[in-house]
């Protein structure tokens, strides 16, 4: 009874002593994510300049909400959000993979084109976004290229038609990071499964979608979950390339929220927008969560 | 064990407030007496020092036991030295009563830290502000009257002329004092005109006058491609309000009451479709915005030989300065009138000092003050007699620039509340136009039914 008294006291010891170690974490989680969650589910239903202080919020219900379905920009940069989701994501994740697949062969010098490929990926946001500015000018490197098989390239980022393409095209650069998650997957590929579908006569597209795609398809799983996520709330390289222009082509849900919130100082209605972003984002997160059940296989039935 | 309790308790706790750092209070304990004196040579590096004087004396208990009051100063800039930093240094150096904290912030993040600092209410005590924004955050509620101030201060001499701190007046009160100006007006590269045989311009210049040397000045290359532009129509709404009012043409009524029939005036319409019209086609004088991105804006072109004449402000000269550029200023043609540009400092709402600030006030706008941008800035200096010394600085070539301040017309932002509203949707107008999203005059009719709503 005794040694049971003393290891009891040990493990609360040791739980309160765990306790103080995650404490700032906690503390950082309340005062920096939470509160201001809830914070801004108040001002979502308030009005309020965001300069004259907080004495100055005003409830006004939901006019926030009422007021952003009928706002044509709000509209627009739904739209400019969904149709970059709709493209990027699909094909940010078949392009990493392909590449990943590429990385993932056993040839001489494999280790300097993964350091490669994964190099764009350590380079800030904006130094990138200031070498695409100049990539995307009417003379820059993208049209000198095309001029080269006789194309007359267009003035990627001043056209309307153009500018929220080339930010597409630009996303792919910075994949290095879903390539190397797909290159450890790929990497935990049994070679045995493989070897016994050639024995059976597979062929090499054969085992891969019969056989590395479903082997991986947690990794796929996770990426696509992440893609989802980091996609809608596209943010920097608009506000520093485009600004949302030219005519609101780039303007990005979350690029109008900023505006809304420090150009215009409609903090209440910027919160309104960010918690509509908050539930379109979980709903499509539940929707690929939901749809893993029919296609992500895990080998040890660990499932989400 | 204990000595781990002891050691995990002592860890949590110094990351937890490491987490809250930052809090800070207005008035402090004075430190223990400081060489503050010292000269460092580098304004820069005085700046640094300054800052971490601050934070050393925030957590340190006084020796003294004097108080100071502190004031939080705000303004944009660059890691160059400006006239607020040797201020600062000398007046933090010379008296007891108050310690002023200047945050120099770059000029694109400056208008949110501004903004997020009133919203946390713990903003600056003083900031500046740009002409265009003065009535915005008079609207805001967010700048004290200075008038009581003013009356209260029987020894203030006033360095400044009328029409200067008239500039700082907003709705009948004065509310900024202005730090310094800079008239608008028409630059030109002279050895372009020279290489093209063409006539500089003079003061008789219309705009017909303007397009036909641009045209002159507009060359192109054996494959087509141009090579030089005779002027740059910018989309800058200060260029473009500034073509438009030396047409003879506003956005708001004389008494600023009202923008209906103004801001969508034929006349307006017309122009504007002029304007822009000059950076289409094959036969444009001006470049559009792919050029610009390829080019880079006027001073640049204008360095490079690419560009014979645009519209701009005293701030272009020391770059093209420093390129040796052969250029000229004149005033703009049609009716010279031309927008101006000024930056003035304003004691905000929820300063809690305000005695201590109107002090601070004095100094950043007063005779030192100017003399020291007289001496380093490119702006004119408010103070009068300083003013003398940058007009005899000027050569012959530079003069329009001066001569303009006679016809200098308050950019639409100074307005009042229309002029203010209006100029918060002009810039869509613009994109809208240049990009033909309808015809100009249905573009000019939306954006006065958006200023309504501003």
């Amino acid at each position: 009874m005794a040694g049971k008294g003393r290891s009891g006291k040990v493990q609360s010891r040791e739980n309160r002593n765990g306790y103080l170690f995650v404490m700032p974490w906690i503390l950082g989680f309340f005062l920096f994510t939470l509160l201001p969650m809830v914070f801004s589910a108040i001002l979502s239903l308030c009005e309020w300049d965001i300069v004259t202080g907080l004495s100055t919020i005003e409830f006004v219900g939901l006019e926030n909400f009422t007021s952003m379905f009928k706002d044509p920009k709000f509209w627009q940069s739904l739209k400019v959000t969904f149709k970059f989701c709709l493209i990027t994501i699909p094909c940010y994740q078949i392009a990493s993979l392909f590449v990943a697949f590429l990385l993932a062969m056993d040839i001489k010098g494999m280790k300097i084109f993964r350091v490669v490929y994964f190099l764009p990926s350590i380079i800030p946001t904006i130094a990138a976004t200031m070498i695409w500015t100049r990539i995307f000018a009417q003379d820059g490197i993208l049209n000198k290229s095309l001029s080269v098989i006789g194309i007359k390239g267009p003035a990627w980022l001043t056209d309307r038609n153009t500018a929220l393409y080339a930010l597409m095209i630009m996303g792919l650069w910075g994949v290095g990071n879903t390539i190397i998650i797909y290159l450890s997957g790929l990497q935990g590929v049994s070679e045995e499964l493989k070897e016994a579908a050639r024995v059976d006569g597979a062929k090499g597209w054969q085992i891969f979608f019969k056989i590395t795609v479903p082997m991986i398809s947690p990794t796929i799983f996770f990426n696509v979950v992440m893609a989802v996520i980091g996609s809608f709330q596209y943010f920097t390289q608009a506000y520093v390339m485009t600004e949302g222009g030219p005519m609101q082509s780039t303007l990005f849900y979350n690029l109008y929220l900023y505006q809304k919130a420090y150009k215009e100082y409609q903090m209440g209605y910027a919160s309104a927008m960010a918690w509509v972003m908050f539930i379109i984002i979980m709903l499509f997160t539940m929707l690929v969560i939901k749809s893993s059940s029919f296609w992500v296989y895990y080998q040890n039935d660990d499932k989400l | 064990m204990k000595l781990k309790r002891v050691t995990a308790i002592l860890l949590a706790t110094v990351m937890s407030f490491s987490l809250l750092a930052g809090c800070g209070s207005s008035k402090k304990e004075e430190a223990p007496a400081k060489d503050t004196t010292e000269e460092s040579g580098d304004a820069q590096t005085a700046e640094k020092e300054e800052e971490s004087k601050a934070d050393t004396d925030a957590g340190s208990e006084s020796a003294a036991g004097g108080e100071k009051t502190v004031i939080r100063v705000t303004k944009w800039g660059d890691d160059k030295p400006a006239a607020e930093n040797t201020l600062v240094e000398e007046f933090n150096a010379s008296q007891d009563a108050i310690e002023i904290q200047l945050d120099v912030v770059p000029g694109d993040g400056y208008g949110d830290r501004l903004t997020t600092s009133f919203s946390s209410g713990d903003g600056y005590d003083i900031f500046l502000s740009g002409e265009g924004d003065f009535y915005k955050w008079v609207d805001l509620g967010m700048v004290e009257p200075l008038d009581d101030l003013i009356a209260a201060d029987t020894d203030w001499q006033n360095p400044m002329g009328e029409s200067v701190m008239d500039m700082g007046v907003v709705d009948g009160s004065q509310r900024y004092l202005v730090k310094d100006y800079n008239p608008i007006c028409l630059w030109y590269n002279k050895d372009m005109f020279d290489a093209a045989g063409v006539d500089y311009p003079s003061e008789s210049w219309t705009w017909d006058d303007l397009y036909e040397a641009a045209k002159k000045l507009t060359t192109k290359n054996e494959n087509g491609e141009f090579e030089t532009f005779g002027f740059q129509a910018q989309s800058w709404n200060y260029a473009v309000d500034t073509y438009l009012e030396s047409l003879g043409f506003s956005y708001v009524s004389e008494d600023y009451s009202t923008a209906e029939g103004y801001l969508n005036s034929q006349g307006v319409a017309d122009a504007l479709d002029t304007y822009f019209g000059w950076t289409e086609g094959d036969d444009r004088i001006s470049p559009n915005a792919a050029d610009t991105d390829t080019y880079g804006d006027g001073t640049a072109m204008m360095i490079n030989n690419k560009l014979a004449m645009f519209i701009t402000g005293g701030w272009a000269k020391t770059g093209l300065e420093d390129a040796g550029v052969n250029y000229a200023t004149a005033l703009v043609p049609g009716n010279h009138a031309a927008y101006f540009c000024a930056s003035g400092y304003a004691i905000s709402s929820s300063c809690k000092n305000k005695e201590a600030a109107w002090e601070v006030l004095k100094l950043l706008t007063g005779e030192r003050a100017s003399e020291l941008r007289a001496q380093n800035e490119a702006a004119f200096p408010t103070a009068e007699s300083q003013l003398q010394a940058v007009v005899d600085s000027l050569s012959d070539d530079q003069k329009a620039l001066l001569q303009s301040l006679d016809y200098s017309v308050p950019p639409i932002g100074m307005r009042g509340k229309v002029g203010s509203q209006v100029n918060q949707v002009l810039g869509e107008v613009v994109e809208r136009i240049v990009y033909h999203d309808a015809d100009t005059m249905t573009i000019l009719n939306d954006a006065l039914e958006a200023s309504k709503q501003k």
